[in-house]
């Protein structure tokens, strides 16, 4: 039995044949079968089905997670789009972009101007920037 | 209720937190592993308030169905603050009560289940007689003190009384006691 107070230490010496009646008294028939416990352990199957087999996480930690997987694929893309090629589809950006009459630096800088909101990436800039100088050291454009 | 095995070790405490954020598997067998430890507790008190075996399995699937839903899905988790026993026993108490007047109601029969709650059959002995005869909340303190071995902060927490209150109704009961000639011829040495 719990001691949890000084006082009611010296109290609690009730005779112990009173207790021992009174535990007597309370001790109910066998009455639970294993039928009874399958029925209790398939109510708890059914309350956490769907949890997953893995360790469930608090929802900020979740929501945690799944920001932070966001952030990792967003910087991957980011540094695909830099250090990849020019994507061989978009031939289309070598092109006369300020109306000049010729391919040069000039429509590099004008393309530059709106990098990433004219859907062109920063790598696809500086693949045209390194063909307009070959083009000037007399490579063939085409 | 095959498999829990290790869980068996766990304090109540760590059950209860596998129950919250634990896969599927483990917070079943955490489930399972409280069931095993309190289903004879839980039956105790539902026989001790209906002294009727099916109203008290009745009980026993109604309370462990209560601490279920407490759990995420359906809950939001459970917060251990005291013994689970001191959150079992109201949720038992009152669910054998509430069969009880079903009970009644159905029969018309006009028992009080208090009544059959304090005085169930059987020769209760002199010893009985004499707790029987303390007004109710003084007997429910004594046996959730002797019998159930409860702390007073976990009495406090499963009568939802302050823990003064518990303190001084149980310091009463028991001085109520020992001032019966039968105890206290069997107290004196």
């Amino acid at each position: 039995m719990s001691t949890d107070d000084p006082h009611l230490q010296e109290l609690d010496a009730l005779p112990e044949s009173l207790v021992d009646a009174l535990r007597s008294a309370d001790r109910p028939p066998a009455l639970i079968t294993s039928r009874v416990d399958r029925e209790i352990a398939d109510l708890a199957a059914g309350q956490f089905a769907g949890r997953g087999g893995g360790a469930r996480r608090s929802r900020p930690a979740r929501v945690g997670m799944v920001a932070m997987a966001a952030s990792v694929l967003i910087a991957v893309a980011a540094l695909l789009s830099v250090f990849r090629g020019p994507d061989p589809e978009r031939g289309s950006i070598y092109a006369d972009i300020d109306g000049s009459g010729r391919i040069d630096i000039a429509d590099v800088r004008a393309l530059a101007r709106d990098v990433g909101s004219n859907g062109v990436s920063r790598a696809e800039i500086e693949a045209f920037a390194a063909r307009v100088v070959e083009l000037d050291r007399g490579g063939d454009a085409t | 209720m095959a498999g829990r095995g290790i869980l068996d070790r766990h304090s109540d405490l760590e059950l209860v937190r596998l129950c919250n954020e634990g896969g599927s598997r483990d917070s079943a067998r955490a489930f399972e592993a409280l069931y095993a430890r309190h289903k004879d507790y839980v039956i105790r008190v539902a026989f001790r308030f209906s002294r009727d075996p099916d109203i008290a399995l009745d009980v026993l699937q109604d309370t462990f169905t209560y601490l279920l839903r407490k759990f995420p899905p359906t809950g939001d988790g459970l917060v251990l603050t005291a013994q689970l026993t001191s959150l079992l026993y109201p949720v038992a108490k009152n669910s054998a009560i509430s069969h009880l007047r079903k009970v009644d109601r159905l029969s018309s029969s006009g028992v009080d289940p208090d009544e059959l709650a304090a005085d169930p059959p059987g020769d209760p002995g002199d010893l009985l007689r004499i707790v029987r005869d303390l007004p109710e909340e003084r007997q429910e303190v004594i046996i959730l003190r002797f019998v159930d071995d409860m702390s007073l902060a976990d009495i406090a927490a499963a009568l939802d009384i302050p823990l003064g209150t518990a303190k001084s109704r149980l310091h009463l009961a028991i001085r109520q006691l020992r001032d019966v000639p039968e105890i206290k011829n069997l107290l004196s040495p």
